[in-house]
C-alpha cells in the first residue's frame, strides 16, 4: 500500500493571516522603494505592521490606511477583485501546508463564478 | 400545549388531543435566525476550516460566502470595505490589554477605535498601570 503524504493541520487562529513569505520586515523596508511595490510586498507590509513603528494610535491608523490602500488599490480595482484577493489571502492561509506550496506555484486565482 | 382531560372515557372512545402548533423545538444555531453583527461574520471568515469542506473549491466558494458576508459588498463603498480591514488590523496590533478593552467596546470604524485608545492613555496613571504599554 503506498504511503500518502502527512499533511500537518494547522487550526485557524481566527486572526488575519500572516505573510506567508519568508522575507522580514527589514528585507522590505530596504528594498528600493523607484517603483510601486507588487500586491505581495503590499500586503506583507500591512499585515506585518507594528504598533511599536509608529508615534501613536492615529498615526498607526494614518499608516494601516496607507498600506491597506497600496495593497488592495480601490484607485483601480473592483469590490469584486477587493474581495476576491481577501479571500485569496484567507484560503491561501487555510490550505493544508502542502497543499500550500503546490498552489503558491501555481496561476493565481480559482475564480469562481456565479 | 394541550392539557390532559380529566374526564373518564369510555372504553370505545378515542382522545383526540389537538396539539398547539405554536410550541418550538430548540432551534439550531442558524445564522439566518438572527441578525449577527459584522464581527460575528469577520470570525466566521477567519475561522473556517479547510476541513469543513469537501475540497479546494469549495473552501474558496464558502470563504467567498463569508468574505461577502461579513463586507457586504452589495451595501458598502470599496472605502468603507476597506475602512473595515484596516480597523481589524488596527485592534490585531494594538498591546494585549488594551486591545481587549478596546475590543469590548466594539468600534465600528478605525477612528472610534482610536479615540478609545487615546482615552485609556488619557486615563489616571493609577488605573493606566494596570495597562501594559509597551511603546510610551
Amino acid at each position: 500500500m503506498a504511503e500518502e503524504p502527512e499533511v500537518i493541520l494547522i487550526p485557524p487562529s481566527g486572526l488575519p493571516p500572516e505573510s506567508l513569505d519568508e522575507d522580514t520586515v527589514e528585507d522590505l523596508e530596504n528594498t528600493p522603494q523607484r517603483n510601486p511595490p507588487n500586491p505581495a510586498t503590499s500586503r506583507q507590509r500591512f499585515r506585518k505592521f507594528c504598533y511599536e513603528d509608529a508615534a501613536g494610535p492615529r498615526d498607526v491608523l494614518r499608516h494601516l490606511q496607507e498600506l491597506a490602500g497600496q495593497w488592495l488599490r480601490p484607485d483601480i480595482h473592483t469590490k469584486e477583485q477587493i474581495v476576491e484577493m481577501l479571500v485569496q489571502e484567507q484560503f491561501q492561509a487555510v490550505l493544508p501546508e502542502e497543499l500550500r506550496a503546490q498552489a503558491q506555484r501555481c496561476q493565481p486565482g480559482v475564480r469562481i463564478t456565479g | 400545549m394541550a392539557a390532559a382531560p380529566e374526564q373518564d372515557l369510555e372504553q370505545d372512545e378515542i382522545l383526540i388531543v389537538k396539539v398547539e402548533e405554536d410550541f418550538c423545538w430548540e432551534e439550531e444555531p442558524s445564522l439566518e435566525v438572527e441578525d449577527p453583527s459584522p464581527e460575528t461574520f469577520r470570525q466566521l471568515f477567519r475561522l473556517f476550516c479547510y476541513q469543513e469542506v469537501a475540497g479546494p473549491r469549495e473552501a474558496l466558494s464558502r470563504l467567498w460566502e463569508l468574505c461577502c458576508r461579513w463586507l457586504r459588498p452589495e451595501l458598502r463603498t470599496k472605502e468603507q470595505i476597506l475602512e473595515l480591514l484596516v480597523l481589524e488590523q488596527f485592534l490585531m496590533v494594538l498591546p494585549g490589554e488594551i486591545q481587549a478593552r478596546v475590543r469590548e467596546q466594539q468600534p465600528e470604524s478605525g477612528e472610534e477605535a482610536v479615540v478609545l485608545v487615546e482615552g485609556l492613555q488619557q486615563e489616571p496613571r493609577k488605573q493606566r498601570q494596570r495597562v501594559r504599554w509597551g511603546a510610551f
